[in-house]
This record gives C-alpha cells, sequence and structure tokens, in this order.
C-alpha cells in the first residue's frame, strides 16, 4: 500500500504535528474541566503507520501492551476513527479520578471511558478541522476491546484501505496514575485532503 | 528589539514572526527547546521571549522558572496549545507577562505586545 502519510517530508510533518498539539491542548482543557483536575500534555508525536503493517505496529509503545480500548468514527471530508487506548488499570483510574466508589464505581466505568473517547475525538478531530476548514460529524463512541493489544485488536479488525496517523499524545493526571493515547485512522481516499490543507496553510506562512 | 522564539515547532515560530507587527524594529533569534532559549539568553539575545510550554528536552514552564530565577525583570510572553486554566494561572504564578493561546493571531499578538507595555 502507498502512504502518502508515510511520505510527508519534514516541513510537513510538523506542520501536521503543531495542527495536532493545539488540537489536543483543547482536547487536555475539556478533560481537565471533567475531571476538575490538571491534565499533564506529553509533546505530542505523529507516525504515520499502514495500521496492517504489523512491524510498524510493533515499534509503538501502545501497540503491544493489554489496554482497553474504544472507538469513534467521524464523517465528512476527513473520515476515518479514532481509538482511545486505555490502561488495563485505566476504567478504575478513571472512576477514582471521577470521584465514583463501591458498586456505582464498577457500574459507571465504561460510560466515563466511552465519555472520554468522545471529549478527546471531539476536541481532537474538531481541533484540526476547524484549523483546516472542514467539517465533520462524528458515530457514537463504542468499546472495542477490553485487555486485547492494540495490535490484535487492529490484526482482526483489519482496517485496511485506512493509513494511520497515530498520534501519540500521553494524558496524565499524575495525582491518580491515570492516562491515555490515542490512535487516529484517517481513510485512505481523505488523507490527500490533509496533506493539500497542509500545504496550503504552509504556502500562506 | 531582540526578540527570542521558544518553539519546538518551526511552523509555530513562522507563525509569531508573521504576527509581529510590520513597524516593530525586532532581531529576532529562534530556539527549539529550554536549554537553547536559556543559552540564547545568556548570549544577549532576548529582550522580550516568545515562551512555548509543551517542548522536549526542556519544556517552558521549567524554562520559564529559570528565567525568572536568574532575572526577575525578564519579559515572557507564553503562546501555548496548553489551554487549561491551571496552566495559564501556574505560568502568571512563574512570572509570565502574557498568555497567548496557539494557533497565534496578529490580533493577539498585539493585545499581547499591548498588555506588556511593548506598544
Amino acid at each position: 500500500m502507498s502512504s502518502q502519510l508515510a511520505n510527508l517530508n519534514e516541513e510537513q510533518r510538523d506542520a501536521l504535528q503543531e495542527l495536532m498539539n493545539v488540537a489536543m491542548g483543547q482536547g487536555a482543557d475539556r478533560l481537565a474541566r471533567l475531571t476538575e483536575t490538571f491534565v499533564t500534555l506529553s509533546v505530542p508525536r505523529i507516525h504515520a503507520v499502514d495500521v496492517t503493517n504489523t512491524s510498524l505496529l510493533n515499534q509503538l509503545t501502545i501497540a503491544s501492551q493489554p489496554a482497553i480500548i474504544t472507538r469513534q468514527s467521524f464523517l465528512g471530508r476527513l473520515r476515518g476513527e479514532v481509538m482511545v487506548c486505555f490502561g488495563v488499570n485505566g476504567a478504575d483510574q478513571l472512576a477514582d479520578l471521577m470521584g465514583y466508589e463501591g458498586v456505582e464505581k464498577h457500574s459507571i466505568q465504561d460510560e466515563l471511558m466511552l465519555d472520554v473517547t468522545n471529549i478527546l475525538t471531539g476536541a481532537c478531530i474538531n481541533g484540526l478541522a476547524q484549523q483546516v476548514d472542514i467539517k465533520v460529524s462524528y458515530g457514537s463512541p463504542s468499546l472495542l476491546s477490553r485487555g486485547r493489544s492494540l495490535q490484535e485488536v487492529l490484526g482482526a479488525e483489519e482496517l485496511r484501505g485506512h493509513q494511520a496517523l497515530v498520534l501519540e499524545i500521553h494524558f496524565e493526571v499524575a495525582t491518580h496514575s491515570f492516562y491515555c493515547d490515542l490512535l487516529v485512522c484517517i481513510t485512505e481516499d481523505t488523507v490527500g485532503t490533509v496533506i493539500e490543507v497542509i500545504d496550503q496553510l504552509l504556502s500562506d506562512i | 528589539m531582540k526578540i527570542l522564539i521558544v518553539d519546538d515547532s518551526a511552523m509555530s515560530r513562522k507563525l509569531v514572526l508573521k504576527a509581529l507587527p510590520a513597524e516593530l524594529q525586532a532581531v529576532v533569534t529562534q530556539a527549539t527547546n529550554g536549554e537553547e532559549a536559556l543559552a540564547a539568553y545568556h548570549a544577549g539575545h532576548a529582550e522580550v521571549i516568545f515562551l512555548d510550554l509543551t517542548m522536549p528536552v526542556m519544556d517552558g514552564f521549567r524554562t520559564l522558572e529559570q528565567l525568572k530565577r536568574e532575572d526577575a525583570n525578564a519579559v515572557v510572553i507564553v503562546i501555548s496549545a496548553d489551554i487549561q486554566p491551571q496552566a495559564q494561572q501556574r505560568v502568571r504564578d512563574l512570572g509570565a507577562a502574557a498568555f497567548v493561546k496557539k494557533p497565534i493571531t496578529s490580533e493577539a499578538m498585539q493585545a499581547a505586545l499591548y498588555e506588556v507595555g511593548l506598544i
């Protein structure tokens, strides 16, 4: 599979990373408001991978570790889906963070993870879309897998036809050891839209 | 005026340059992380510093803290995508003269320069 994203030059990659940086800043802000905590943002790192290429997936820290994985699709001139990888204890940590206890803590966990998925997907994709003047809509978030690694999940899901922007960004609430990482998959037929817009942006500076 | 722009993103540094008022007679130095920024400051390349927060090697919070420890009068304008109110308060507490949200615009730049008394 040819990969336009993998062939981005350094300037295009830097621009895309900065667009995502701004988008994820909005995501962190929304997560901070939800949890009433301060969310530490890592420096975002973007890798372009063919999601069906196992050797590339092996290189990603998040790919081989067991995780709770949620997904949410987005539609429009930019199409694809976002997967959010929580640590295996992420659901517990998130419930703790939100102040849930006892029986309620366990019953609310999936709902909380889907809320966070919705918040981060919305912030990430909206943040990107607004900066490049594209409108997108969203499907409902859902739980994709619990306890399997991203590599196993992607193998099973056969996301052929997608190229992936792996947005390695670590949202962390240090006081509760809560963190999550994002995987953004953009369909191959709309990847060109992203690249066109980046080139336009760069030519305008 | 000697200006130091500190950001790990080349595009972001260009956007800051583009947002500077044309009438500002600026000599600009660029740095990609806090360590480079401190070296440039020590070399006398900065009267005003535009500082990103999320950077590798040495982030903006640590850089700001160090700069203000060395020179309480250093003029630092933070330009960041981290728009959490706590982040904005923290940089104010550390002594930043202004906070500007990314992506920076000419209007936001004008407002920040006005706020710190540079225009």
